[in-house]
């Protein structure tokens, strides 16, 4: 077990493995996450009963819950990769940090902004500066510095280890976030959904929320993996095997 | 279905337009997420491709030179 787990950190040290064992993977999890974000939206959209109290805009959950759970554990990716990065110089570990910034930047502002079109019906307000949403802002602000900065760093082996230092001096955020419904008076809804113990959920609309949140989950490594290869064609363009997979000599005269 | 008919379906029971609009733009940004790299992966091998056929072009150029011309 070990000696497998070694040889894969060994394996990660190549960008070009990364690259053709991801290649292997992709059209499996393209497949599994359209499968499940389609039918967890069909099911959500169609099937699941309106809400007691909000009516049929509580259907925003399933894609408002799915973006938020992805944009904070694609934080904690995110800092991970740079701890990674910046402990054992490992490159596929670099990339990972790089591209996670954009995509989890991205989640969070679909978390933030259906979340804004969710609270109108309900609370009346597009926005409140309550602890979550105000700290998901924070998020938010977080991601888009480690994009600025990774693009002010012109030797892009210092921009990597700013951005991991970042990425690491925010994760205290991710924490904040999660408990912030339990720490101060907060109009954002308390966790109905848990781990341990039973979720206050009624099941015919539990289960299309835990089949988007698996969708977004496999969408978010298919995308993760499609900006990781992309970032790995470009750093590796000059060598021989990525002119070999792009552009393959014809044959000589 | 919770539906009796697709206008139902549409107004959502007054709330369609928030309903709507929050699943149309997760649907913009999701397959924004997905096309962005594609889209540079492809102009990536675009710029490969264009290179290696300018250094084949100038290989032919080269060969074609006569003797007397080419540099020692």
């Amino acid at each position: 077990m070990w000696s497998w787990l070694r040889s894969l950190w060994h394996k990660l040290g190549s960008p070009r493995w990364f690259y053709q064992i991801s290649g292997k993977w992709l059209p499996w999890l393209a497949l599994l996450a359209a499968a499940l974000l389609i039918g967890g939206t069909v099911w959500g959209l169609l099937f699941a009963p309106q809400d007691f109290r909000q009516g049929n805009s509580f259907r925003i959950i399933y894609i408002h819950v799915p973006a938020s759970m992805l944009a904070m554990a694609g934080y904690v990716l995110m800092a991970s990769a740079g701890a990674i990065s910046l402990i054992w110089r490992m490159k596929v570990a670099e990339v990972a940090m790089k591209c996670a910034a954009p995509i989890g930047a991205a989640l969070t502002f679909l978390a933030l902004i259906t979340g804004s079109i969710w609270g109108k019906p309900t609370w009346g307000t597009w926005w409140v500066w309550d602890a979550r949403i105000t700290s998901v802002l924070v998020l938010f602000f977080l991601y888009m510095g480690v994009i600025a900065l990774y693009e002010a760093f012109e030797n892009k082996q210092a921009a990597a280890k700013a951005c991991a230092v970042l990425s690491l001096v925010g994760v205290v955020n991710v924490p904040i976030i999660y408990w912030s419904v339990e720490w101060w008076f907060s109009l954002h809804q308390p966790a109905t959904l848990k781990i341990m113990g039973k979720s206050t959920m009624a099941p015919a609309m539990l289960y299309p929320l835990m089949i988007m949140i698996a969708g977004f989950y496999c969408f978010y490594a298919l995308a993760l993996l499609l900006a990781m290869r992309s970032e790995i064609l470009q750093r590796e363009r000059n060598t021989q095997w990525v002119r070999e997979l792009l552009a393959p000599r014809a044959a000589e005269a | 279905m919770q539906f009796d008919s697709l206008t139902a379906l549409w107004q959502m029971g007054g709330h369609g337009a928030y309903v709507w609009s929050a699943y149309g733009l997760c649907a913009i940004t999701l397959l924004a997420i997905i096309l962005v790299p594609l889209q540079r992966s492809r102009r990536i091998a675009a710029e490969l491709r264009k290179g290696e056929q300018r250094r084949a072009a100038r290989a032919r150029a080269a060969d074609s030179t006569p003797s007397s011309l080419k540099e020692v």
